[in-house]
């Protein structure tokens, strides 16, 4: 994270992985229940300014942003002081707020927790915040529902029995309402002991007054805590009775008309006919958006790209001297060909943060997960695993990202390693070819095959990975909040959508034009006649390397250099492997697929030692299984750290190579 | 876990719309404190609303509407309220 940009103070604690915070009263933790608007409170305190990253230390990830609140000049101000104790400058951004009456704040959003119970990550994160000696002095603002207070108040209970500062932000009070629940805010207060503020963070309301009772809060003396600290939960639990004592004193409710909205639509919605028919099309809704709406953008940026860009490119390299050079094929097809395969992601993955953020927002999502919970649960995964899977088959790089609708890492995780396994369209594409060339009027039926071992492939794998590494994660039952319905706003919406589009460019950048400019450099170190950035492919480290790794294949029936070295680009992007044979046989785009299927038909004659087919096969099972794309690669670094990307693709060649040598060896005793 | 008495009954086979009084919670002591702090308390007053595909259940729980799966919906029992 850039300080110059977002930071208000010094003093800041190193993170490992993208979240700073500072030690001083400034600092602002949001908490809450999940699905009590803390999250769109955020959102409407910080705008756009925010970063996502884990926690350091831990899985969990938390949204950073800063918030600037307006203040009058000669109000005394408790972040103007603890300003004056930084011996650090501020920066020229901090400038920009500090000079004005805007003060900035860093804000930090917690994930949601229903209590300081460590029975989950998110909420253990939750309960080490208040022993983080970085965030001994910052204020904590529980968000709370007013529709569902009793439920809300557990946190604040617990919160209460630390000597923390403290405001209670209380939101839905309209929903609130309209079940006949009115909250007397005053009475709330008292019988809290910390100050109460009710706010409509989704149309902007009480902010202004959240933000003079945070300030009020910052400059008063830490309150005195309330009985004693006991995390554990239990029936006999005593904050059970303050709750109802402090509900009791602040809350009156009355008799409303029949059903809620939301019981009406889930009638439709969750009903045993219209249920499923409903979630099929919304996956197909997904399904659709992120492929055939996205790929058109996509196609055009990859066309821009490779054309107008480059050509720009190399025109202006020509200008100084080094049109034609190793120089120019390392900044046009290394560099450029990088950055731009990086951007033809961009229209999928925003459309799929878009949708995710929809889903989420509108309440659907809970219901989804209610409805494919036991099919999903014989994998041993939440009903809400079903959307990043189904969206695999459409590209697994946004379906990675989608794992993010799960809540609990270890799902998320398995989910991740489940993903590849997803046969998605740029595979589809030289399923389509292969199948054409070698299966003729078979080729649908070939095509067809391997999205059932796709499926096969997803299934298996969810029971290997429940009985061996998931055992204990299993037995957790379907127990979850639905919230009411309601219509997403398009700041809310835009706003996660570009924080989750940010992280997967920061994250993916480096990967993906790394491993671009590592193929290009393949292919232009010449082993044997020819000079660097201007050697023939067979020539190449690329073809030497592929050489090398191609007797490993022969057990599979596709040992041809030629063949091998176009797995070696399929890792960089599936898409590429067609063009990649046409590059290694020295065609051109007017030659036609017959003219390349006459090449690979000799290629695989040869390695497959005339069973043809059969080695095509195991190819294209191969293709199914092994590591899909390095922009998958770089999206699962993202979500799961290296090292479980690293098993992951290592799982996913052991179980390609494995299948490819058992449809060869069974297949050429048929085909 | 409280021993279920003669009237209690398994959640789910309890009617939809018929109000209920909590009388177990889950074995489990990880899912039975999510429960708790999701307003399942024994004594506390339940409602199902509806009955779901693969045999979950949306609960009332003072006012708040909650999905528990079949399967934990078995171990779960209640006391038909007059």
């Amino acid at each position: 994270m850039s300080r110059g940009s977002t930071s208000p103070t010094c003093h800041q604690a190193p993170s490992s992985r993208g979240i700073e915070v500072s030690d001083d009263e400034s600092t602002i933790v949001l908490v809450g229940a999940p699905n009590v608007g803390k999250s769109t409170l955020f959102n409407a305190l910080t705008g756009s300014k925010v970063t996502m990253g884990n926690w350091p230390g831990t899985t969990v990830e938390v949204s950073r942003g800063v918030w600037r609140h307006h203040t009058a000049p000669s109000e005394p101000h408790a972040l103007a002081q603890a300003d004056a104790r930084c011996d650090c400058t501020p920066t020229h951004d901090d400038h920009r707020g500090a000079t004005g009456h805007d003060r900035p704040a860093a804000m930090i959003d917690f994930p949601g927790a229903y209590s300081l119970d460590s029975s989950s990550p998110d909420e253990q994160l939750t309960a080490d915040v208040l022993d983080d000696p970085a965030l001994a002095r910052a204020s904590i603002v529980v968000v709370v529902d007013a529709a569902h207070l009793a439920r809300s108040l557990y946190l604040v209970s617990e919160l209460r029995e630390h000597a923390r500062r403290m405001v209670v932000a209380v939101t839905m009070s309209d929903v609130a309402r309209q079940h006949g629940v009115d909250i007397d805010i005053h009475a709330l207060s008292d019988a809290i002991g910390a100050p109460v503020v009710e706010v409509d963070p989704r149309h902007r309301v009480g902010l202004d007054a959240l933000g003079e009772k945070i300030r009020s809060c910052q400059s008063a003396p830490v309150p005195a805590p309330r009985g004693r600290i006991d995390a554990v939960v239990d029936e006999q639990d005593e904050r059970f009775a303050w709750i109802s004592q402090v509900v009791a004193a602040s809350v009156a409710t009355r008799p409303t008309p029949g059903q809620q909205f939301s019981d009406k639509v889930d009638r439709v919605v969750l009903g045993r006919v219209t249920g499923p028919l409903i979630f099929l099309g919304v996956m197909w809704v997904v399904f659709q958006l992120t492929t055939t709406v996205a790929a058109p953008l996509q196609d055009l940026l990859a066309g821009l790209f490779a054309g107008p860009v480059s050509d720009l490119a190399s025109w202006l390299l020509g200008l100084i001297g080094l049109g034609g050079t190793w120089a120019e094929g390392l900044i046009v097809h290394g560099l450029i060909g990088g950055v731009g395969m990086l951007l033809t992601f961009i229209p999928l993955m925003t459309c799929m943060f878009l949708l995710l953020a929809l889903l989420e927002d509108s309440g659907y999502l809970a219901r989804a997960a209610v409805l494919t919970d036991r099919v999903m649960g014989v994998l041993g995964l939440p009903g809400r695993a079903f959307l990043p899977l189904v969206v695999g088959f459409g590209c697994n790089v946004p379906a990675v990202a989608a794992t993010r609708v799960l809540s609990s890492p270890r799902h998320r995780l398995m989910t991740v390693l489940l993903i590849p396994f997803t046969a998605c369209t740029a595979r589809l594409t030289v399923f389509v070819m292969l199948g054409t060339v070698f299966f003729g009027t078979w080729a649908g039926t070939a095509v067809f095959a391997m999205y059932l071992v796709s499926i096969l492939l997803v299934v298996a794998g969810g029971l290997v990975l429940r009985s061996t590494l998931w055992r204990s994660t299993l037995a957790e039952p379907l127990v979850i909040d639905l919230p009411p319905y309601q219509v997403p706003t398009w700041r809310l919406t835009w706003s996660v959508a570009w924080v989750r589009l940010q992280g997967f460019l920061r994250t993916a950048s480096g990967i993906i034009v790394a491993t671009v400019v590592v193929v290009w450099l393949l292919q232009a170190i010449p082993v044997g006649p020819g000079a660097f950035g201007h050697v023939e492919v067979q020539d190449s480290a690329y073809a030497w390397l592929a050489r090398v790794i191609a007797p490993v294949f022969a057990p599979a029936g596709f040992g041809a250099w030629q063949t091998v070295s176009a797995l070696v680009v399929g890792f960089v992007a599936k898409e590429a492997i067609i063009s990649s044979w046409g590059q290694t046989y020295g065609l051109s785009s007017s030659d036609g697929v017959t003219a390349l299927g006459d090449h690979l038909r000799v290629a695989f004659e040869a390695s497959s030692h005339g069973h043809v087919l059969a080695g095509v096969a195991a190819f294209m099972v191969f293709l199914v299984a092994y590591t899909p794309c390095v922009a998958t690669v770089s999206a699962q670094v993202r979500e799961v750290g290296w090292r479980w990307t690293g098993f992951g693709m290592l799982l996913q060649v052991c179980v390609a190579f494995v299948m490819a040598v058992l449809v060869f060896q069974v297949g050429s005793l048929i085909l | 876990m409280n021993p279920p008495s003669c009237s209690t009954v398994p959640l789910n086979r309890v009617d939809v719309g018929q109000p209920l009084v909590v009388a177990s919670s889950p074995t489990d002591p990880v899912v039975a404190r999510r429960m708790m702090t999701l307003g399942w308390r024994v004594g506390e007053q339940v409602r199902v609303v509806r009955r779901a595909v693969g045999g979950a259940l949306v609960l009332d729980l003072d006012g708040a509407r909650i999905a528990v799966g079949g399967t934990l919906a078995r171990t779960l029992t209640v006391e038909p309220r007059a």
